[in-house]
């Protein structure tokens, strides 16, 4: 970003080319304004859906072939402002040695979430530190970022084109994560045109490398209003390892509610 | 059989009863079975210690019955046959309790295990429990204490009072057993309190967590968990319990990488009032090996005021070190590695730890601790030829 600051400005000192250059300018400034429409559509196609629970199983699947499995719930409170992230808790049921252990997060936009994990051995309830949110989600291919709510101010946007995508007409953006400690330099995400959904993520690591492809599939409509994948595969090209994470039970509107997302309720949730 | 497998039965029963009529009722059976061989290299310090591999079965089955309307009854008990030592042989109730809960409050009564407090190296003011001092050398594994608690909430705070009767008295090793001291510690206790274990305790907690703060603060009246061990000159120890008053804090400061710990206390009711505090961090690597594993370092120092005629402590002036790797793979394999350094005496332990899940429903466990230069008179030279080794193999259901 500075290298291409830096040679705009060598252009404005040219006079010559200085109508050029507010026309390059102008047109960039397009392409972050479309792509951050495009991503605004996306998130507040999902306003007002105040809590979400489902159920989830989780295959992990090395570059061999042989799998493991994780059985979990997911509890979600919507965001009580655009200047905050959702609220989770994400309750393991299987393998069954980490039965009943339970994360507690508060996402925040640009700054690291509070967390909270309760580990049901030591009848324990601990804050973690949450800093490093390119760290993998219990051994999968999922960094806990990938995971977290995917709020519209963790990122700087770029539109790059239009393009079907198995028969389906996206919206295909580039975006910059704005947090210092992400572990990936920009993501391209395929968003559909009718319903404003993520259909596949490129992520890109620090150094540009292609390292990851997220894939989101069999999107059902829940309560007449909101949007959710069924599926979703991540492959890792530099590991050959893959987790898909498979969605049931889906539920919107539960009741769930602020106190039911303190640390204190993650002791008696198993 | 100990009194806390009978008190909350009929609780339960009662509550059981009363769940009857509600609605959907889900039931969760979960658990684990273990195989334990703990192996001492070195010649036994006193007689009659064993020399034999020490092998112990356990069992750790979890039944909960959750009905739709708030009623939550959970049973786990805990039971261990033990090659070598008797006294390691028993069976607890760790967990026998209805619970009536709403948004902003909950009441149980049974036989619970509360956990209180930030530190690793040492848990000062986690107090409700008596410590399983026969599991490990670790004191991370407690006896489920009888007690009926209410909790109410307001946005991140809670507000706990707890009153608890049914005392549950420390095990010792028996004549066979490692890791005990020169004297034989006797099964008959004595208590300051003529009502003995059934001499009522209260406590109260208050917890908040905001913004980067995790603070929580406890007064406790009662029964001491910590018994001293009394009648040397007779040639067995009794364990004597003394009433204790006791206000603690314990506070968490998590700053990006950074885990800031604190935990204090004041106590009276064993010779002069004493203080003890842990304070120190936890620092966590943004990922080593290819930004997959994460590494954690832990140093805490270790005060402890107390005078002779309170029970005795090895932490008194001391430091610990500890690492954690973490390697975030799909077995969940994990090394630990910690060292308590005392700065007076010179005694040091150390401890070596590895996990790793195997298959979808096994886990083992590795673990070595060596103990060193204690100052020959001092308590800590107890365990001083009693290093060990042990595997843990576990079923998980």
């Amino acid at each position: 970003m500075s290298r291409k600051f830096r040679r705009r400005e060598l252009l404005v000192a040219g006079a010559g080319a200085a109508l050029w250059s507010l026309g390059g300018r102008a047109s960039a400034q397009d392409a972050a304004e479309r792509g951050f429409a495009v991503a605004q559509r996306s998130d507040t196609s999902d306003n007002g859906f105040r809590d979400n629970v489902a159920s989830l199983r989780m295959t992990l699947r090395n570059a061999n072939g042989s799998e493991s499995q994780r059985e979990l719930e997911i509890r979600t409170l919507e965001r009580a402002s655009a200047n905050v992230g959702d609220k989770s808790i994400v309750i393991f049921s299987a393998p069954a040695d980490i039965e009943g252990t339970a994360l507690l997060s508060h996402a925040r936009i640009l700054e690291p979430d509070d967390q909270w994990i309760y580990l049901p051995a030591l009848h324990r309830v601990r804050r973690i530190a949450s800093v490093n949110k390119s760290g993998p989600f219990v051994g999968s291919e999922f960094a806990f970022e990938d995971f977290t709510a995917q709020e519209l101010g963790k990122f700087r946007y770029n539109f790059m084109r239009a393009e079907n995508l198995d028969g389906v007409a996206c919206d295909v953006i580039e975006r910059f994560p704005l947090y210092q400690h992400s572990g990936y330099r920009r993501q391209i995400v395929w968003i559909d045109q009718p319903t404003a959904q993520f259909r596949k993520i490129d992520f890109y690591d620090r150094g540009d490398r292609h390292l990851k492809t997220l894939l989101l599939d069999e999107y059902r409509q829940h309560g007449g209003a909101y949007w959710r994948a069924g599926r979703l595969r991540m492959s890792n090209h530099l590991t050959r390892k893959t987790t898909t994470l498979a969605f049931s039970n889906i539920r919107f509107r539960t009741g769930l509610s602020e106190a039911n997302f303190v640390p204190a309720v993650l002791a008696t949730l198993r | 059989m100990r009194l806390s497998t009978l008190v909350p039965a009929g609780m339960l029963a009662l509550a059981a009863g009363a769940a009857s009529d509600a609605c959907a009722l889900a039931l969760d059976l979960s658990g684990s079975v273990s195989i334990e061989g703990r192996a001492f290299p070195g010649e036994p310090q006193f007689e009659g210690q064993s020399e034999e591999l020490q092998i112990a079965l356990s069992a750790a089955p979890e039944l909960v019955w959750e009905s739709g309307n708030g009623l939550r009854i959970r049973l786990a008990p805990f039971a261990r046959f033990d090659s070598v030592d008797d006294n390691r042989s028993h069976i607890d109730l760790r967990q026998g309790y209805a619970l009536w809960r709403g948004d902003r409050w909950e009441f149980s009564i049974g036989a619970d295990v509360l956990f209180w407090g930030v530190a690793e190296s040492r848990h000062l003011v986690n107090i409700i429990n008596q410590i399983d001092a026969l599991e490990d050398v670790n004191e991370e594994a407690f006896l489920g204490q009888p007690m009926a608690r209410v909790s109410l909430r307001r946005g991140a705070e809670q507000f706990s009072f707890i009153v608890m009767t049914g005392f549950r008295e420390r095990a010792f090793g028996s004549l066979d057993g490692r890791l005990r001291g020169a004297l034989v510690i006797s099964d008959e206790a004595q208590y300051e309190s003529e009502d003995e274990q059934w001499a009522p305790d209260i406590a109260f907690r208050y917890t908040i967590s905001s913004g980067a703060f995790d603070l929580g603060l406890s007064a406790f009246h009662g029964t001491s968990r910590e018994p001293r061990l009394i009648g040397a000159g007779s040639g067995t120890l009794t364990p004597f319990y003394d009433r204790i008053s006791q206000a603690s804090a314990d506070l968490q400061w998590t700053k990006d990488a950074w885990l800031w710990k604190l935990e204090a206390l004041v106590r009276e009711g064993q010779g002069d009032v004493f203080a003890a505090a842990v304070a120190g961090f936890e620092w966590t690597s943004p990922g080593i090996a290819g930004g997959v594993a994460d590494l954690g370092l832990l140093v805490e120092y270790l005060y402890d005021g107390r005078g002779a005629e309170a029970p005795f402590t090895a932490l008194d002036d001391d430091v610990f070190i500890g690492s954690r790797l973490g390697f975030n793979d799909a077995q969940d394999t994990a090394l630990l590695a910690g060292a308590v350094l005392d700065l007076e005496g010179g005694a040091q332990s150390f401890r070596l730890e590895f996990e790793r899940r195997i298959g979808s429903s096994w886990t083992l466990e590795i673990a070595g601790q060596a103990f060193a230069h204690a100052e020959a008179t001092s308590p800590e030279a107890a365990f001083e030829d009693d290093d060990f080794l042990s595997a843990t193999l576990s079923r998980h259901f």
